[in-house]
């Protein structure tokens, strides 16, 4: 019966049953939980003991049901299947930039294997992180590639998980939108470092190469110029605002995440172009550590006195780092009350 | 047996929103048919309003699917991890027609 009887029915059954009935219900509960906690011991024992990275590439072969088949292991040559293995250098360039940088190891920082899946279901337009691992689909050929074609789209989606073991932003609104941005800060990062590419260099555009050639547009985002990156009839009008005077209030996308996180990005770009050289090692430093002075629900002037409180911590009160961020964020609308 | 069908997916990595109205009296006999069959094996309008995906997931699909029959007319909101094969079946249906408009 162990694993059978659903906890809620056994609780019932203490509360409501015979003596007989409760005392076997008790037994099994806590039967249940020492299972449950040998589980868990083994499992946290099995993802914490790498030191190294470790990334699985899965194909769902065009189905929904994750992961999919096992084509690629940490150390495996590559599969010839393009999707697969970009999906592997990615997330080894994203393991990379966490662990080399800013010492983190993987996106727990215990050691988590990167688990990608590719060719999910058909014809799909998206890539997303399922709160486990990173998913992929092919595009529809029409509008989008492949979603691996993109390095800072695979930094974008692990950043998610990165931040879901640190600042748990929700994923509504403001918070929501600081989401978006982390993951696209981080993505960006990821690419930049990849290149070996400084602030000026950059070209600070989220998802560039996505689109087939039918559209018009060069990526789904920019950083550097919010609100222009594609203009087609079919697709519309990239909506990203740059500033506060533009947020848009909608209740669509989860309050506007994908759509307001334009303003922190806009706020990143300035930042880092006015601190200068490498984005990874002093704004993406600062923005790091901010992870860890964020809240859950934190709004974007929360998220601009963490990041003005970070560069503080880092460089110095008054270091022209802290007065970088504050700049960065007037531009946008924002202004750091300190 | 279905009439009217609104589908609208928004969310995802990209964020551009795609939407699609069907009628089913307008559209060719056996594309009729096909969504037809679709809508009663997933037995759309007995399913609850929201499917809820777990917490922690990012950049999913946001569908939103509004059916005007004879019987009523019942909306179901939901995700890409939160989504039965029929289901899925019905949303690809809808979204390459989305695509297609």
């Amino acid at each position: 019966m162990l694993g059978i009887v659903p906890p809620h029915l056994l609780r019932e059954i203490v509360n409501r049953g015979d003596a007989g009935l409760k005392k076997w219900a008790i037994n099994t509960i806590t039967l249940s939980e020492q299972v449950r906690m040998q589980r868990q011991t083994f499992v946290d024992t099995m993802v914490s003991v790498s030191e190294q990275k470790e990334r699985r590439i899965y194909d769902a072969k065009n189905k929904s049901t994750l992961p999919g088949v096992l084509v690629r292991v940490e150390g495996g040559s590559s599969v010839n299947d393009p999707a697969a293995d970009e999906a592997y250098d990615g997330a080894g360039w994203t393991y990379d930039l966490y662990k080399n940088v800013y010492g983190r190891n993987s996106v727990d920082d215990k050691g988590l294997t990167l688990d990608s899946s590719v060719h999910f279901s058909e014809k799909y337009d998206n890539a997303f992180w399922n709160g486990a691992q990173m998913v992929y689909g092919d595009g529809d050929g029409k509008i989008f590639n492949r979603f691996t074609k993109a390095i800072d789209v695979i930094g974008h989606e692990l950043t998610h998980g990165v931040t879901q073991y640190t600042a748990k932003l929700e994923y509504q609104d403001q918070s929501g939108a600081l989401n978006e941005h982390i993951s696209d800060v981080f993505g960006s990062i990821v690419k930049q470092y990849s290149l070996k590419q400084n602030a000026k260099q950059a070209d600070w555009l989220i998802g560039q190469g996505l689109f087939t050639p039918k559209i018009h547009g060069v990526a789904l985002r920019s950083m550097k110029a919010p609100g222009t990156a594609y203009d087609d009839p079919l697709i519309g009008k990239d909506p990203q605002p740059a500033t506060m005077s533009d947020y848009n209030d909608t209740t669509e996308d989860n309050g506007g995440v994908h759509i307001n996180s334009g303003i922190p990005n806009h706020a990143f770009y300035l930042i880092a172009a006015d601190i200068g050289g490498y984005s990874w090692e002093k704004s993406g430093m600062i923005w790091y550590k901010t992870l860890d002075l964020l809240a859950k629900n934190s709004d974007f002037e929360d998220m601009a006195a963490c990041t003005f409180e970070a560069a503080g911590n880092l460089f110095g009160n008054n270091s022209s780092e802290q007065e970088s961020v504050r700049k960065g964020w007037n531009g946008v609308g924002i202004t750091i009350k300190k | 047996m279905c009439v009217k069908i609104y589908f609208e997916r928004t969310g995802g990595f990209a964020g551009i929103k795609t939407s699609a109205s069907l009628d089913t009296d307008t559209l060719p006999p056996n594309e009729s048919e096909q969504l037809c069959n679709m809508c009663d094996n997933m037995n759309f309008f007995n399913l609850p309003s929201k499917l809820e995906s777990k917490s922690g997931a990012a950049d999913l699909f946001h569908y939103k699917i509004t059916i005007e029959s004879k019987d009523g007319k019942h909306t179901v909101e939901t995700t890409d991890m939160s989504m039965t094969p029929e289901f899925e079946n019905f949303v690809n249906f809808l979204s390459d027609k989305a695509l297609k408009k």
